[in-house]
């Protein structure tokens, strides 16, 4: 409320509660378990319980005679009819893989679905689909990269060489020169372990089927690819199947792929004529969705004398499953570390070889960060390495290596554009927020009290919003566009809507579109309608992943809405017959310059201005459009990227006893440019930093040797809980993009980013006194800790004998 | 047909649910939080890790909280369960659920039903300002994916100042 007491419209940078909150609040969401349909089908999958094998029989007529059962279907029976998913990389050294909906022939990894069996309850489905008899004849499981890349190896898929999807290299200035006279060399062997994004919505499907017409509602991040692919892969004519992804419990990139019981689904519902529905168990959601992060880094940096370092060299290894998921393939993890590795520093020298690597585990996917924590982890445990060797503050190392203020835009060795950023600025704000110089000292102490308490900072860049619906064609991603639209138009009765062809799972796009186009308009968050996430409604959309949506739809919104409000004072100039000059657009009307509110007959809604732009005689304002809206365009051309950047410090206290490791305080120093809402940003920072600490402390999908998954129930594979995860101090600073209309900058994915970096410089730290040898190994569990400490302890000396040993 | 099957024995059951009796008749076998979202549509209550951990399905049995997916149906036989659906009256929110929107204490909102239905049945029982060591205990309870939980320990402390300050008003009715 203003000052007159007059309702103003909010302002970007405003803090504004969520809209969406109001339905989830009440149990109002509408998740896709939630859809109901009329005798609908279910559908229980079988699974392989081999890691690798050859598909012998496939046993169903048991199941097949149960009660309930209306069929059982296997890979033979869909190979004809449903083609696999396949998502290669237009390049030579590339070798795809074909992911049947049902496993034809053979079986890549436990839990790939096998069969699948239809029932009328779904409990009778998941009792028949026990009484399928696979019978597999074993092949060696391929369970780790050595293995995999072994000479003798069997080659996962037919026709491969070696069991590598990708195996490329970027070379990009002189490397050899500053090796030759470095002043030193550092090497670090890191292992990123393998971690699942595990959103709490399970995968779910459910199929209508409705006088010819499917319609599939499905927990998805991308519903209008996800149609593409079905249509593709099925043979569909595109307006045969409408995709509505609802409210999404969760996504965090595990959401933003088809998945081979989408097809199943979509097939079971046509081949029958019935419509059908079927919600994953956690097992199958932790078997077989997909995972992340298993990546293995052999990196080499040198450095000068004053610690700047000048050149690097990496070897990348991701174990990345078996198979390419569709649209981002199996070489994406890598990709993305090989063009993050250098992060914020100017390094212009860099040789880095990625390979991306089939084994019989679950295909990995983009998992929040996609590849930059295991860049980030490398390059920042090389600042470490370069402070400790050099005796120099691992900040002030960081201040040398950043990329200076006066070099943006900044071109990467890489080849990415970094458009904007103040590193040094967010390294000072960092060193203040935190009182950097004091709170190192104050652990000290407590060392020397015999405390293991340690400081670890770490710096991180997100570049975000670089994928296009036009790229995605290039790469074989069969879309009918290539160009997403976003839309706001103005209805009769004064409701605002807007099309995005983004997806909400969390973000506050609802909230966020509303804010922004009531920061036009003047009008009040509750008019204007948010729409998205439905084939029908926003069908020119490649949905919400990269941290894209306040580029690619935020920013072309705003774009938007500002020519609608032109729009609505040329209308009501030509209503009113006056001169456009004279009149301004505030509160949702239009009225005269200077004339206070509610002069009677002077001002025009929005509502009429859109009726009488409707209902006007044609030769009335020949030159005005029928609609008052506008649409505006997202492509190739946009898509070139932004970058936030940020820095994170925390401070924590090991138990040397159990390796546990408590985080007493954490403060991250943020830049995504000016913020469009505080509430928003700090909610995705916290969230970020959860799953980070998360990531660098407790998460890992274990396989064993054999190739069964160890970690298959959320009592195996622990997620943070409240008290694993303490309260965020968010600071900012403040660049604006260039390449937006807002100068916001894609944010959700950074605060997760540099966690785990963060996390092992201060457990360092505060374990400097036992001679351990730097943390190499994500995550960081007590287990792993506490073997360090025995390591360092039988080379040198019992835990428990604290000197407070500092260096 | 080889059917070896048996239709299981179907078991009435009555119990209150928001207040108002509900008679079904159920396969003995069905959990809590399935006959809540298929039979009676109520589907606040949600299904994920299916083993007790995550506390997506919480609801408040019998004047305790528990975890719907581990909870047969005809366990709250003669009972009475409330759920989410339960707490605003006549569209008004709870200052709990007021908190947790004002906090930022939801994203994706799939576990808020279940959080909210833990911290409904612990707020009403308080009869002491908690100190934020308790309330976090209370919502380690639960699992959140999104929020990293400040938004909801904030939401919980704010849901009690506002109790307390109505109560110093003497506003609060009871």
């Amino acid at each position: 409320m203003s000052a007159t007491g007059e309702t103003r419209g909010v302002a970007l940078g405003d803090r504004v509660l969520r809209t969406e909150d109001l339905r989830f609040l009440v149990g109002g969401g509408r998740f896709v378990d939630d859809v109901v349909v009329p005798d609908a089908l279910h559908v229980a999958f079988v699974r392989s319980m081999e890691p690798h094998g050859d598909i012998l029989s496939v046993e169903t007529s048991e199941a097949a005679s149960r009660h309930g059962v209306i069929g059982v279907f296997t890979g033979r029976d869909l190979v004809d009819a449903v083609a696999p998913l396949r998502a290669d990389m237009p390049r030579s050294d590339w070798q795809g893989s074909a992911y049947h909906a049902l496993a034809v022939d053979r079986v890549r990894f436990v839990g790939e679905p096998v069969a699948a069996v239809v029932a009328t309850d779904f409990r009778l489905a998941v009792d028949a689909s026990e009484r399928v008899v696979l019978d597999v004849r074993p092949l060696e499981p391929l369970v780790d990269v050595e293995r995999a890349l072994a000479p003798n190896a069997t080659p996962l898929h037919p026709g491969w060489r070696t069991n590598l999807f990708a195996d490329h290299r970027l070379e990009n200035g002189d490397v050899a020169t500053p090796f030759a006279s470095a002043a030193g060399i550092v090497r670090l062997d890191l292992k990123n372990r393998r971690q699942v994004g595990l959103p709490l919505e399970p995968r779910a499907c459910v199929v209508s089927f409705e006088g010819g017409r499917l319609t599939l509602w499905t927990s998805s991040q991308v519903p209008q690819i996800v149609r593409a692919g079905l249509v593709s892969l099925l043979g569909l004519g595109e307006d045969e199947l409408r995709v509505i992804s609802p409210d999404v419990g969760g996504g965090f990139g595990v959401k933003q792929q088809l998945f081979p019981e989408e097809l199943v689904l979509v097939y079971l519902a046509r081949a029958l004529q019935r419509s059908i529905r079927w919600t994953e168990s956690s097992l199958e959601h932790l078997l077989a969705s997909v995972h992340a992060r298993e990546q293995y880094h052999v990196v080499e940096a040198a450095y000068d004398a004053n610690g700047r370092v000048t050149a690097v060299r990496a070897d990348i290894t991701v174990d990345a499953g078996a198979y390419s998921m569709f649209p981002s393939g199996a070489g994406l993890d890598g990709e993305i570390a090989l063009l993050a590795l250098p992060g914020p520093y100017n390094i212009s020298a860099v040789d880095v070889h990625v390979r991306s690597v089939a084994t019989n585990k679950c295909p990995v996917g983009p998992y929040r960060g996609v590849g930059r924590p295991a860049a980030c982890f490398s390059i920042e445990r090389v600042m470490d390495a370069v402070a400790a060797k050099l005796g120099l503050d691992p900040l002030e190392v960081r201040r040398r290596n950043v990329v200076p203020r006066e070099r943006f835009p900044y071109r990467a060795a890489t080849g990415v554009l970094y458009d904007s950023g103040d590193y040094e600025a967010v390294l000072d704000a960092l060193r203040d927020a935190a009182d950097y110089s004091s709170l190192r000292e104050s652990s000290r102490e407590a060392r020397q009290q015999g405390r293991c308490v340690g400081v670890g900072i770490a710096c991180f860049i997100e570049h975000s919003s670089f994928v296009s619906a036009g790229r995605f064609a290039d790469r074989g991603i069969p879309l009918s566009f290539r160009e997403e639209r976003i839309e706001v138009r103005i209805g009769r009765d004064g409701r605002i809507e807007v099309k995005l062809p983004t997806h909400n799972h969390g973000q506050a796009h609802e909230t966020t579109a509303a804010q922004i186009v009531a920061s036009v308009l003047g009008c009040p968050l509750d008019v204007v309608d948010v729409l998205f996430g439905d084939t029908e409604v926003t069908p020119f959309g490649i949905g919400t992943f990269n941290s894209r949506s306040v580029v690619s739809a935020g920013s072309p919104l705003l774009l938007a809405t500002r020519r609608v409000r032109d729009l609505a004072l040329e209308a009501a100039a030509a209503m009113l017959e006056c001169d456009v000059s004279d009149l301004e657009l505030s509160a949702a009307s239009v009225g005269p310059k200077g004339v206070p509110k509610g002069v009677p007959n002077r001002v025009t809604s929005l509502a009429r201005i859109a009726t009488w732009l409707q209902d006007r005689e044609p030769d009335v304002a020949p030159q005005l459009p029928r609609m008052l809206g506008a649409e505006q365009l997202f492509d190739d051309a946009d898509a070139t990227g932004t970058v936030a950047s940020g820095a994170h410090l925390a401070v924590v206290e090991v138990d040397p006893r159990l390796g546990t490791v408590a985080i007493l305080r954490y403060v991250a120093v943020e830049d995504c440019g000016p913020i469009l809402n505080p509430l928003v940003v700090r909610g995705q920072i916290q969230g970020g930093v959860a799953q980070g600490i998360g990531g660098a402390l407790l998460e890992e999908f274990v396989y064993g040797a054999d190739g069964q998954p160890l970690s298959a129930s959320l009592a195996d594979y622990v997620i943070p809980g409240a008290w694993d995860v303490p309260e965020v101090e968010i600071h900012h600073v403040v660049t604006p993009s260039p390449l937006t209309a807002h100068g916001g900058k894609g944010m959700a994915e950074g605060a997760t980013i540099p966690v785990a970096a963060v996390l092992a410089a201060a457990i360092d730290d505060a374990l400097v006194g036992y001679g351990a040898a730097p943390l190499s190994e994500i995550p960081f569990t007590p287990e792993r800790v506490h073997r360090l400490l025995a390591d360092a302890v039988a080379h040198d000396r019992p835990v428990g004998e604290r000197e407070g040993r500092t260096t | 047909m080889n059917d070896t099957a048996q239709a299981p024995e179907l078991v009435e059951i009555a119990f209150d649910v928001n207040g108002t009796e509900r008679r079904l008749v159920v396969d003995p076998s069905r959990s809590l939080v399935d006959v809540l979202r298929r039979d009676l549509g109520l589907t606040g209550a949600h299904v994920s890790c299916e083993i007790g951990v995550c506390g997506v399905c919480t609801v408040v049995m019998n004047d305790e909280p528990v975890r719907a997916c581990l909870v047969l149906a005809v366990q709250a036989d003669g009972g009475s369960v409330r759920t989410v659906e339960g707490l605003a009256q006549d569209g008004e929110l709870t200052s709990l659920q007021e908190a947790f929107r004002e906090a930022h204490g939801l994203q994706c909102g799939f576990c808020t039903p279940g959080f909210l239905m833990l911290l409904s049945w612990y707020l009403e029982r308080l009869d002491r300002t908690p100190d934020d060591d308790e309330i976090r205990e209370i919502v380690s309870s639960n699992l959140c994916r999104c929020t990293g939980y400040q938004g909801i320990v904030d939401a919980v402390r704010l849901a009690v100042s506002t109790r307390t300050t109505l109560a110093a008003d003497g506003s609060a009715g009871t």
